[in-house]
């Protein structure tokens, strides 16, 4: 079974559990009887589920079947709560305790549907990139190309032409080699900041003669390289705090629904 | 052959899980090679280290070996000592930083709820929504018990409880909801709610088994929305939740009305079309709906319209006089019939003392209330059987022994009767109308019937009775002397002692008494005997002229004075009960409209005629009303027992016309419904128009005030509409129906008939008439716009 298929199918299985427990609140709230019980139970069967992904991860019982079918089963059953969720919760939510839970679903909901479209997304860009580095190599890449940056600009400096590019280095360039990015650029990389450095470099070429610039196309060559892991970090750091973000907020989101089922037997009167 | 304990999943995120601390170093990439501890302690720190951290080789196990890009980062010539770097701070792994995060958002978690738990006012934490207006007060009590425990029985308790929300939310909203308690839909009882669901086709319940469900408040009353949230507001897909028949709006699909809103049962027979045309037409005034029909004040000011103003306010201008002329004369409650002479003087008979005045032929009318007196006497059984429709003795044409026959026994049974009462006053009223009553419910009397009989004789002078029969008859009958009471009482013995005293006959054959005689206590009795003031007394010595002290020969029929006597009324101006010695009558007058005393004896006739139309719809035999003797028998035979009343009052259908004067029942209609004892009893207020109590919550509601603040409503031609078909008017009605009766316009056949004329005086409204205004983007048309739910069995019937 393809990829497409397979998702296909999932997404069918996912409408088709959707509906269905539409049309149980709506026959339940037919009969007057209490929709709120049963999407709850319904939501709490579902929550459950999705923690099957994170006992498959703990554990290397390959007999579990791949991880990654794990992952497709939680994406799905994910949005299943998600809508669920909705039927489940009335509008507005009242209550501090009701809204901090709620808040803290709609909040481990919507990053995770985030990390599902960045988990296809992120890939493909950093293919684009070209040269393919984790996260914890980065830095050392990023240190050392500081580091051959800063002895190109002071070789440039013992040449008569070459005062120029040092300076310019002195002054745009070194901030953006031994800084990181700000925290914008991490949330949204861009390359504005590239292309605004490679244009000033460019502008420097008629103050340079030809070892100048070839200095100069050395350090431009730098700043792609610079810029391109921070393209990558940003990306990969971005991803990671997501899901960390998401997965701290499970826990959190499992202990408030333990109590919030507890208060709904105790105080319940609808049941009775 | 794959090692199947070899891990298949190459995309493991963690392939070196025990890592759980990295190298300060390594976001330079001058990791070391041996890095931190578990502890997350530098390795340069560690007493046991015996190479330098600066001699960092690559050991992952790759095939690149030194051509790899990150070793040659790390063995380039440029690197910098330690020293320039500064002390290494070991970094925790990545997916390590992720568990702790994890592992501290659930501790934070978990401290802020117990925290929040602990906090004295943790229900507003945990309260999911605040309180509607009407319950906001709860949460602010201080004890625990009153603020969530109030409607939440196990809220803080340990033990879970056995009573159930529902329970306590009833045990507040007992008063205006009281059979909220039986949690049955619309709380209507089971009995009723089977039955209302098998009549109305239309709304059946969905199964039989929802029918018999129980419902809870919070199927419908949803709390902790807010403040300004409508707790009572109800979506009309709930109401669909067991109706079986949907419909899309009220202008489509809705039921049509029938009867609304003429379904109440109306208590004051006014033709209001007759009114409009007849009587205000011919006085030129303008009939006016607001005059009669204003909105409520007080406890009636809920958007309704009083159904009728006083009879002051409305009626009096026209109707009052007519009263009052209607009884100026009073009401001959009793009146002695006329026999013949020879009768009198035929001392078999026991007439000898017949006031001569009454001795002029078999003659006389006996009306209902003397019936009503003489049916408790079981020899009067035969007697009364035997008189005509209307009561009238001269109308027994067919046998004139018959005749004389049935005027004998009356004569006989009214002298016992006068000297009951003489003996024993209103005891002996009451005791024979109980007695009548009783026989005809076949039951004991409720208090609140012996209340009516208590009213009915309310008044009446005992000493009336007994000038009654001093006068008219001046000694009592020999035959009721010398037997016990027929009714089987006891008088008391002051009264013994009284009739003694005021019974002449006794007196006069009692003179071998020896008791009387020999008693030394009446012939040696100085008190007596020297008594100067029974010697010179002059009210002694007018004895025989005295109707009070009762009894002398001349006292017959005549009563000398040397006052100038009050005839008539005149004894009573202002109402009260008099004796009427030419007419030889006991009358009552009574005190213009609203008299208390009439009104109880209307309501014990109404009472009786109703019983008496409930037996003979149950009786199998069609009754003729002409013909009383076979009517009589008939509903005998139907009966399976012989009942005295049967055939003495009830059943007897007289052309009689109003059974008590002031036409009181034309207007007022008693005996209503298909259950007449309690129409009849259970109100008090039947004497006025139906109005509904305060805690009748009827289905169907309506509020007039912003109805009428339209222009277009303004006039209530609008909805209440006269029945053009209707041909005939009330006054027929009453003329066709009065005098069928024994009670006249207090039957039930003139309630009923009324009741239908009523019921068709206006054209039933239209829900078109209604839809024109509720539509959709108009005025509401959910339900409850104009549907109660917690309606009730008293709600229920009220719409009925």
């Amino acid at each position: 079974m393809d990829i497409r298929t397979r998702r296909t199918l999932s997404l069918t299985i996912t409408l088709f559990a959707v509906g269905l427990a539409a049309l149980g609140v709506q026959w339940t709230r037919d009969r007057l009887g209490d929709a709120s019980t049963l999407t709850g139970w319904t939501l709490l069967v579902s929550t459950a589920g999705l923690f099957l992904l994170s006992a498959r991860k703990s554990s290397v019982n390959s007999d579990w079947g791949r991880v990654s079918a794990w992952l497709q089963v939680h994406t799905y059953m994910g949005t299943f709560a998600s809508l669920v969720f909705l039927m489940h919760i009335g509008w507005p939510v009242r209550g501090l305790f009701e809204l901090c839970l709620a808040s803290c679903f709609a909040t481990v909901a919507l990053s995770g549907i985030a990390l599902s479209i960045m988990n296809r997304r992120t890939p493909l860009k950093l293919a684009a990139v070209g040269v393919d580095r984790s996260v914890e190599q980065i830095p050392a890449f990023r240190a050392a190309v500081a580091r051959d940056a800063h002895a190109l600009a002071l070789q440039s400096a013992e040449f008569g032409e070459g005062a120029t590019l040092a300076e310019h280095y002195q002054q745009r360039l070194l901030p953006f080699f031994q800084s990181q990015r700000s925290w914008l650029y991490r949330l949204i990389p861009n390359g504005i900041q590239r292309r605004r450095l490679l244009r000033e470099l460019n502008d420097l070429e008629r103050y340079l003669a030809d070892q100048g610039n070839a200095s100069r196309v050395a350090l431009a060559s730098m700043v792609v390289t610079k810029d391109d892991l921070d393209y990558q970090y940003a990306l990969q750091t971005r991803l990671r705090t997501l899901y960390a973000l998401h997965a701290a907020l499970t826990w959190s989101l499992a202990l408030m629904i333990g109590v919030h089922v507890v208060l709904v037997y105790r105080f319940q009167g609808a049941l009775q | 052959m794959s090692n199947p304990r070899q891990p298949k999943d190459v995309t493991a995120p963690r392939p070196n899980a025990q890592t759980k601390w990295v190298c300060g170093y390594a976001k330079l990439g001058l990791a070391c090679a041996e890095g931190p501890d578990e502890k997350g302690n530098c390795c340069q720190l560690r007493k046991d280290r015996s190479r330098p951290a600066n001699n960092a080789v690559c050991h992952q196990e790759c095939s690149c070996k030194d051509s790899c890009e990150l070793a040659k980062l790390r063995y380039q010539p440029m690197l910098p000592s330690h020293t320039e770097l500064g002390p290494c701070v070991p970094q925790r792994a990545s997916w390590f930083s992720r568990q702790m995060l994890t592992l501290n958002f659930g501790i934070l978690t978990a401290g802020i709820l117990l925290l929040s738990m602990s906090l004295p006012q943790h229900e507003v934490i945990f309260v999911p929504g605040g309180l509607t207006k009407d319950h906001a007060q709860i949460l602010s009590n201080h004890l625990v018990a009153d603020r969530c425990s109030l409607c939440h029985p196990n809220s803080h308790s340990n033990q879970v409880s056995s009573g159930i929300q529902d329970d306590l939310c009833i045990a507040c909203h007992q008063r205006h909801l009281p059979d909220a308690s039986l949690r049955s839909p619309h709380d209507i009882p089971h009995e009723q709610l089977v039955k209302l669901t098998a009549k109305a086709n239309p709304f059946a319940m969905l199964n039989g088994k929802q029918t018999l469900s129980q419902t809870s408040c919070a199927m419908c009353h949803i709390e902790h929305r807010g403040a300004s949230f409508d707790l009572k507001a109800v979506s009309n897909t709930s109401c669909q939740a067991c109706h079986q028949r949907r419909f899309e709006s009220l202008a489509e699909g809705h039921p049509a009305f029938e009867g609304y809103p003429y379904r109440t049962q109306r208590r004051i027979a006014f033709d209001h079309a007759a009114h409009e045309q007849k009587h205000f037409g011919t006085k030129n005034e303008t009939f006016e709906c607001g005059r009669c029909h204003v909105e409520g004040t007080g406890l009636q000011k809920r958007g309704s319209i009083i159904r009728t103003v006083n009879f002051e306010q409305a009626c009096s201008s026209c109707h009052e006089q007519a009263i009052d002329a209607a009884t100026i004369n009073g009401w001959a409650v009793l009146q002695l019939p006329s026999i013949e002479a020879a009768d009198s003087q035929n001392s078999q008979l026991g007439l000898t003392h017949w006031p001569t005045s009454a001795q002029f032929g078999y003659d006389g009318q006996i009306d209902v209330p003397l019936r009503l007196l003489l049916a408790a006497d079981p020899e009067m059984r035969e007697v009364l059987a035997q008189l005509p429709h209307n009561g009238q003795l001269q109308q027994i044409t067919a046998d004139a022994d018959r005749r004389g026959l049935v005027a004998r026994g009356l004569a006989r049974g009214m002298r016992k009767l006068i000297h009951e009462f003489a003996v024993d006053g209103q005891a002996a009223w009451q005791r024979r109308l109980i007695s009548t009553a009783s026989q005809r419910f076949g039951r004991e009397l409720t208090t609140s019937e012996l209340k009516l009989v208590d009213a009915m004789v309310q008044g009446v002078p005992p000493d009336l009775f007994r000038q009654m029969e001093a006068s008219w008859f001046g000694s009592a009958p020999t035959s009721v002397t010398q037997q016990a009471n027929p009714l089987g009482t006891q008088a008391s013995p002051l009264l013994m002692v009284s009739q003694s005293n005021n019974d002449e006959a006794l007196l006069s054959d009692s003179s071998d008494d020896s008791l009387l005689t020999d008693d030394s206590l009446l012939t040696d009795d100085s008190l007596l005997t020297d008594d100067s003031l029974l010697k010179n007394d002059a009210l002694s010595s007018d004895a025989g002229n005295d109707s009070l002290l009762g009894g002398s020969a001349n006292a017959r029929g005549s009563i000398e004075s040397p006052l100038t006597p009050l005839r008539g009324s005149q004894h009573v101006a202002a109402g009260g009960w008099y004796l009427d010695n030419e007419l030889l009558a006991l009358r009552y007058k009574p005190r213009g409209h609203a008299d208390p005393t009439l009104a109880a004896w209307a309501e014990f006739i109404a009472l009786l005629d109703a019983t008496t139309t409930a037996r003979s719809v149950t009786s199998t035999e069609p009754i003729e009303p002409t013909e009383s003797a076979e009517a009589a028998e008939a509903i005998e035979s139907a009966d399976g027992e012989q009942s005295p009343l049967v055939t003495s009052v009830e059943l007897t259908r007289l052309t009689h016309g109003d059974a008590i004067p002031g036409s009181c029942t034309q207007c007022h209609l008693l005996a209503t419904g298909n259950s007449p004892l309690e129409s009849t009893l259970d109100s008090s207020s039947h004497w006025t128009s139906l109005t509904r109590a305060s805690n009748i919550r009827p289905f169907t509601k309506f509020d007039h005030t912003p109805h009428l603040t339209l222009p277009a409503l303004s006039d209530c031609r609008y909805c209440h509409q006269f029945n053009d078909q209707q041909s005939t008017s009330l006054q027929a009605v009453l003329a066709a129906n009065k005098d069928n009766t024994l009670a006249g316009s207090a039957s039930q056949q003139w309630t009923e008939a009324a009741c239908q004329f009523l019921g068709n005086e206006f054209i039933d409204m239209r829900v078109e008439q209604c839809s024109a205004c509720h539509q959709a983007g108009g005025a509401s048309e959910g339900c409850t716009a104009c549907h109660n739910y917690h309606v009730g069995a008293s709600g229920m019937n009220w719409s009925k």
